[in-house]
This record gives C-alpha cells, structure tokens and sequence, in this order.
C-alpha cells in the first residue's frame, strides 16, 4: 500500500497540474495530496475506502517532502491517538498503536495499515476542501484559499 | 547513423535565386557560417530545406510565393547530403503553374545513379523526420524564445522517435491485429453452433468501438480547438493593447499597466513558489500543528518512549533455558514470551520513533512567517486585479470616444473567450474519468470516453466469452498493458536523462546564472533563485536554455544530425552574443548558421580564430542574379544592401577563392 489519491482529486486540482512555464506550480501530485492529508489529520476524521482511487499514484515521498516524513508519521500516531481515545498515560497502547503503524521495512517507514489510514485521512482533506473552496485555477490562488480555511478550521476537540 | 549536409542549390526561385549553389565540400567543415542579407533567401532556404527533408506537401499558396516571377512555370532546389558516407542528392521540384511540389532522390546505390520518384532517404530517417521534428534541428533562433514554453511537446514525439520508443508502440499495434485475427478465427469456428447471438455480441462490441473512436476523435478535435483559441484569446488581447495604444493619450498609461502587470505576475510566481514551499512544513500549517508535535514529543519523553527492550531481546529470551530472574523456561512459558513479544517494538521500529521524536522536538518552524508571506501574496494578486480592471478602464475609455475597430476586437474576444469556456467544459464532460462529475451531469457510455471504453471492454468480454477465446485475449491485454508500462517508464527515464544532461550543459555554459530546469513536462519549466523576481527569463538566458536542451535531447540518441539554425544571435545585445558565440560550436558536429552583417560582431567573429570553418556570403547583384562568394574577407566586410569592397574581391581573387555565381 502507497500514496493513494482520493477520488475526484484528480479533476479538482486538474488546472493547478498543468500550469505554464513561469508560474507557481504544484512539483507533483504529492503537493495537492500532502495539503489535503494535513487537513484530515487535523480534523481527526478518516473517510471510507471507497473514497480512495483504485491504485497509487506514487510509491514514497518525493524529494520535496523527504525531510518532513517523520513528522507526518508523527502527526498520524497524534491523529490515531486523540480518534482511538488513547489516554496519555496508556503506555502499552500507545506502544501498540506505535507498532501497528510504523514499518522502518517501508519506503514511507509506514506500516500498510498505517498507509491505509493515512490515505483515509487525505480523502476526508479533500472533501473538507472541496466543500471550502471551488476547484482552483491559479496555485496561488489555491495557497491563499488553503491558508484562509487553516485560519478558519477549528481544533476537533480531543475525546475524554 | 550520421547525416551531413555537403551542399545545395537554387534553380528559379524567389529572391535572385535563378542558379545558385552553395557547396560546402564532402567531409563537410564542422561549422559553417552562411551569411545572407535580408531579403536574400534565408527564411526561404529554412522553408526549402525542410520541406526536402520531410518530403512536406507544401501547400499551393506557399508554392507560388517562392516563383521568381509570372514568366517562370518551374522551379528546384536540390540538397545534398552524406549519410554514412553515402552521397544522397534530394530535389523538390516546383511547379508554380499547378502550385504542385514533387520530389526525387538521386544515392550512390541506385544503378547508373539514376533518380527515384519520391524522398529515398533511408527507412529510419524517413520516419525520423516528420516536419515537427525537423524544426527542432532546423532550427529558427526566434524559436529558441518559444522552446521553453512548447518544447516538450516538440521533444515528447522526438524522444519517443529518436530513442526508438515508437517501435514498442508498433508491438502494440501488433497485437492488436493478432487479437483481430484470434477473434475472426474464432467467429468462424464458433458461427455453427449461434451465430446470430455470436453477431449481436459482435455487433454490440463494434457499435461501442465506434462510438469510442467518434468520442476520441471529438475530443481530440475540442483540445485543438481550445489550443488554437488560447493562442487566438492572447493575440486579440495583444491587438487590443495596440489598438489602445495608437491612442497618444493612453498609449503611456497602457504601456505602464502593461509593464506594472508583468512584473507583479513575476512576483506573483516567486511568492507562490515560496508559500508552497513553505508549507510542505506541516509545523508551520497552524499554531495547533505545532502544539500538537510538541505535545506528542513531551508524552513519549514522560512515558520513556521507546522502550529500551526490544521484540529481539524477547524472541532471544524465549531461546534461553532459563528467565533472567533465574526461574526455568518451559515450552508454555516459551510460546507465550514469543506470542506477546510482537507488542514490543522492533530495534529498527524503535530508531523510527527516535527519528520521529528527534523531528518533532527540534521542529522550529513558525506560522507567524507563513501568515506574513500569505498576506504579503494576497497583496500582489490584489495589484494584480487592480491592474486587470486598470486595464479594462482605458479600454472602456477609448471605445467610449467611438473606435469601431476596438470594439470589434473586444466583440471577437469576447466570443473566442465564451467559446474557449464552452469547449473547455464540454472537453471536460467527454474526458472526465470523475465518478461524480460523470453523475452529476448524468454521463453515459456513449457521451464520455472512460465510461465508452469501459463499455467497449465490457461487451468485448462478453463475445471473447462466447467464442472461447478469453484467456488468449486477457494474455494480449496483459502483454499490452505491459508494453505500455515499459514504454511511459522508458519515457520518464529518458525525459529525466535530458532534463539531468540540460542541466549539466547549463551548468557548463552559464555557471554564473543559476539557470536549472526542474521538470520536462509539457514544457521546460526553470528553477532558479530569484529568476522570478528579476522579471523572469532573458533572451540569452532563453537561448542558453534552448541550445541546451536541443544538445542534450540529441546527445546519445542513435542518430547524428547536422544542425541548422537561422539568425542565433540576431536580437542579442553583444554580451550576450560573446556567451552564445563561445557556447555554440562545441554543441553540433555539423552546424549551418546563416547569419547577417550585424550578427558579426560578437557573434560570427568569435569564429575567426578557429580552424576548419567556412565562410560563405551571397548577394543580390541584381533582381536575377545572386553572387556566392567562400572567401573570408568578403565575408568580414559585406554588409547588407551593400557589396564587399573592391579590395576585398581584389583579395578574394588573390586568394584564389573563386564566385560560384551562374548568372541567369
């Protein structure tokens, strides 16, 4: 299990892909996939499989995100931990979820399992996204749009 | 296999071309140097000679433009070329009465030397150079500033002809024909036991492989469309401006919202690129972000995560006789020590975590800077659409003092925008492979190309099914699938190994600039520090670039070819032209410049010191008659709409270089 898309992604984020020479443009599919994923962990929310593409787009992180893998698992076992209501004095569960989520075998040092809900995560991204903003025409236009909806998310608030 | 250019010849056309060869000699030199005034031929002979290269229809109204005058019915130019040191003489035969071109090969191979009907270029190089293809070594200096922007669209089919891709596409083709014929055999054996069900199962198959060819070739259509109207949309924009401009009252204000409007898009492009990189930072997205890394380090510190015992330190107890408390270990003991040691972490999971701790505790980045670059983004893309209703404004300005001719090209700007958006959406409608935009607008299989060819598939499974012959075609699918997936890797491979080679000859070549191209999609798009900032690319920078990429693009492929260029350096300032003229001749084995007077300086005259180049200068003496001169000092001290000095043809004569000029 890879990077997965969610679907209708593709068409969204379709004008921004394809930019001309001279313009802010996306380096890979990796950039609208990753902004979308920072979302869903943000909110907490995972969406069904069904809403995820049939294939990967991409085996590992790209070149622009290398350096930011370790947080990114960070912010999963953080998600998985406020969305399963782990306390934080759980030692042995947090331990496991640890377990159960990192693969150090994996080119993402993401277990499958831990890939499978991270994808969840970036599909249920998108459709915060979607609902927010009209399919983007200019990145830039998108970044200033993605920065307003940060300002505007609020905190899930974290299970007792 | 190598081809070079010997020489060629003008036989009654346009510009005092009446009989004129320019021979260049079999080794032809590395460079040569054709100078020709405006007005003399030199966009022709680009035409002609890649036209003869192509074996170009070329249409009647070109045809006429190149008739010397209403008297003459025909005309030919011949090139001359070696190709693996074979003699091949191609000519292009112009009948201006018909408007009719016609071609002919005379090669070495032919018995008795005699000619052929058509191009006899050898097999390869005929499917080689298709006219795309020929521009790219043929090769316009004006081009050079377009590359950038369509050059991979160029390079893609040249890639895929020059590397020899195009031959995994023919075993496609293959085995499209062979599933043909499995199917037809089948039909033929299967036909006595149904054959009226086997023919609506076929009939139903055909009927959706037509509909999808009629929906690709629409959309193929609509694309088109929509590309020749953006660049219809751009022009009108231009005429427009100019239209304004002719307007001395408003012509300085356009000029600065012009000007105002290039640069805040630059901006624009370096602030964007910046923001995107900035928040590849996931600590920088939000305040919350940050807080939540921070926290999650400081409970893995309180709870003393990673545990120091590892998976390992449980699977070797599970081996030893004895626990560490002294106690025996029996098999029960055994199984359960191995049982729950997999909740423990592995040694190299255990690294992962320290390396996700060590992150999230030395996570410096700051929202703040990313609320500041965003707002400080916002600001130009306000300037930018302060500057568009700017515009707009002068516009509305000059039609209300009553310009019929503004107001008619707003009117065809107006319907080409309106009609780009239509067939935009309706592109996208037919290509749409979106489950949800296929819903919401209630596409179906005979009005969207995915849903199409899914049912193509479908039906054709259905009749493979009936006539038994599933298994051979799901191996034919399998093995084309297969073919495809190795050619696309092949092509990023190669895509990426110009893209690399690009980059080292830039590197070479304008160390002090920075310039690097980042990525070949469907154009070359340039990374560089503050390229954005500066007002984007310059001319030489433009030209670097674009020699760059074309010497990369043919560097190992399996085909030398000589390269043509007109005018490299005409709109370069002369600093510019010393880097082009010191960068140019070690790129090519075989390169042909026509040049003018003014591209001496800096430029041609770069070549004086080096050996093994020829000079070759033609002119008009008069309406019918063209001189060609190969001697050096008439060719550094012509100059246009002029004749070399009368000491220079004295020294011509005393070097004992001789005019080829036939006068008609």
């Amino acid at each position: 299990m890879s990077f997965v898309y969610p679907k209708g992604a593709r068409s969204f984020f379709k004008a921004v892909e394809r930019v001309a020479a001279g313009q802010t443009h996306f380096s890979t599919m990796f950039d609208s996939y990753y902004l979308c994923l920072m979302v869903g962990l943000d909110q907490r929310t995972l969406a069904a499989s069904d809403d995820l593409e049939k294939d990967k787009f991409v085996e590992g992180y790209p070149t622009e995100h290398q350096a930011h893998s370790d947080l990114i698992a960070g912010l999963l076992v953080d998600a998985e931990l406020d969305r399963r209501g782990i306390a934080a004095e759980d030692r042995r569960s947090i331990e496991a979820l640890m377990v159960e989520l990192l693969d150090p075998q994996s080119p993402t040092k993401l277990s499958e399992e831990g890939m499978k809900l991270l994808n969840r995560y970036a599909a249920h991204g998108f459709e915060v996204i979607r609902e927010s903003t009209p399919p983007p025409h200019a990145v830039e236009d998108f970044l200033l749009a993605y920065h307003r909806l940060w300002t505007g998310l609020g905190a899930v608030p974290t299970p007792a | 296999m190598e081809m070079r250019i010997t020489g060629w010849r003008y036989r009654n056309i346009r510009g005092g071309l009446r009989n004129v060869a320019v021979e260049l000699g079999s080794p032809p030199p590395r460079w040569a140097l054709i100078q020709m005034p405006n007005g003399t031929g030199k966009t022709t002979t680009m035409t002609l000679l890649r036209a003869v290269l192509t074996g170009d229809p070329l249409d009647p109204e070109t045809i006429r433009d190149l008739r010397p005058t209403d008297e003459t019915d025909r005309g030919e130019f011949e090139l001359q070329l070696r190709i693996d040191d074979k003699a091949y003489h191609l000519y292009l035969g112009l009948d201006y009465r018909e408007g009719k071109a016609t071609y002919r090969t005379s090669r070495a191979a032919l018995t008795g030397g005699g000619m052929e009907e058509g191009l006899g270029l050898p097999a390869e190089l005929r499917r080689l150079i298709t006219p795309r293809f020929a521009r790219l070594f043929i090769f316009d200096g004006e081009l050079a500033k377009e590359i950038r922007k369509e050059g991979m669209d160029r390079a893609a089919d040249a890639v895929r002809t020059l590397y020899r891709l195009d031959r995994l596409r023919d075993l496609g083709a293959q085995i499209a024909r062979l599933v043909d014929d499995e199917r037809q055999r089948a039909a033929a054996n299967s036909s006595a036991e149904t054959p009226q069900g086997l023919r609506n199962l076929q009939s139903r198959f055909e009927t959706a492989k037509r509909r999808l060819a009629d929906l690709e070739r629409e959309a193929k259509q609509l694309d088109q469309g929509n590309r020749e109207d953006a660049a219809k949309v751009q022009e009108l924009e231009a005429r427009v401006s100019d239209r304004i401009s002719e307007d001395d009252g408003l012509r300085r204000q356009m000029e600065e919202v012009t000007q105002a409007r290039q640069l805040v898009e630059s901006q624009i492009a370096a602030a964007g690129q910046e923001l995107l990189s900035l928040v590849r930072h996931p600590a920088v997205l939000h305040r919350r972000v940050m807080e939540r890394l921070r926290a999650l380090g400081g409970k893995m510190d309180h709870l003393k995560l990673p545990k120091t015992i590892s998976l390992e330190f449980f699977d070797e107890l599970a081996e030893a006789e004895l626990c560490i408390c002294g106690r025996a270990i029996g098999d029960e003991e055994r199984t359960v020590i191995r049982a729950r040691a997999h909740e423990y972490l592995a040694e190299n999971q255990i690294a992962v975590i320290n390396a996700m701790k060590s992150a999230v505790r030395y996570s410096d980045a700051d929202p703040a800077v990313l609320d500041g670059r965003a707002a400080a983004l916002a600001e130009l893309v306000r300037e930018r659409q302060r500057l568009a209703t700017r515009k707009h404004m002068l516009e509305e300005e000059r039609l209300a003092s009553g310009d019929a001719e503004l107001e008619s090209l707003r009117e065809q700007l107006n319907r080409t925008e309106q009609r780009l958006r239509q067939n935009k959406e309706k592109h996208e409608l037919l290509t749409t492979t979106d489950r949800g935009v296929q819903g919401a607008h209630g596409l179906e299989w005979d009005t969207n190309v995915a849903l199409c060819r899914a049912e193509m598939d479908r039906r054709g499974k259905r009749w493979d099914g009936a006539m038994g012959t599933r298994r051979f075609l799901v191996q034919a699918r399998r093995t084309d699938e297969i073919i495809r997936g190795i050619e696309a890797h092949a092509f990023d491979l190669l895509c990426e190994r110009v893209r690399e080679r690009t980059n080292e000859i830039l590197r070479r070549i304008a160390p002090s600039e920075a310039l690097h191209v980042s990525r070949l999609r469907s154009s070359l798009e340039l990374a560089s520090d503050g390229l954005a900032a500066k007002g984007g690319v310059s001319e030489g920078q433009s030209l670097a670039v674009a020699y760059a990429f074309l010497t990369a693009l043919f560097q190992d492929a399996p085909y030398r070819l000589p390269f043509v260029v007109d005018s490299p350096a005409i709109s370069l300032d002369t600093r510019v032209r010393r880097e082009v003229g010191d960068l140019v001749p070690g790129l090519f084995d075989q390169m042909i410049m026509f040049v003018i007077s003014s591209e001496r300086p800096g430029f041609a005259d770069t070549f004086y010191s080096r050996d093994g180049v020829r000079y070759v200068t033609l002119w008009k003496q008069d309406a019918e008659t063209t001189i060609v001169s190969d001697s050096l000092e008439v060719f550094r001290t012509f100059h246009d709409e002029t004749e070399p000095t009368e000491d220079a043809v004295d020294e011509r004569s005393a070097a004992g270089t001789s005019f080829s000029e036939v006068i008609s």
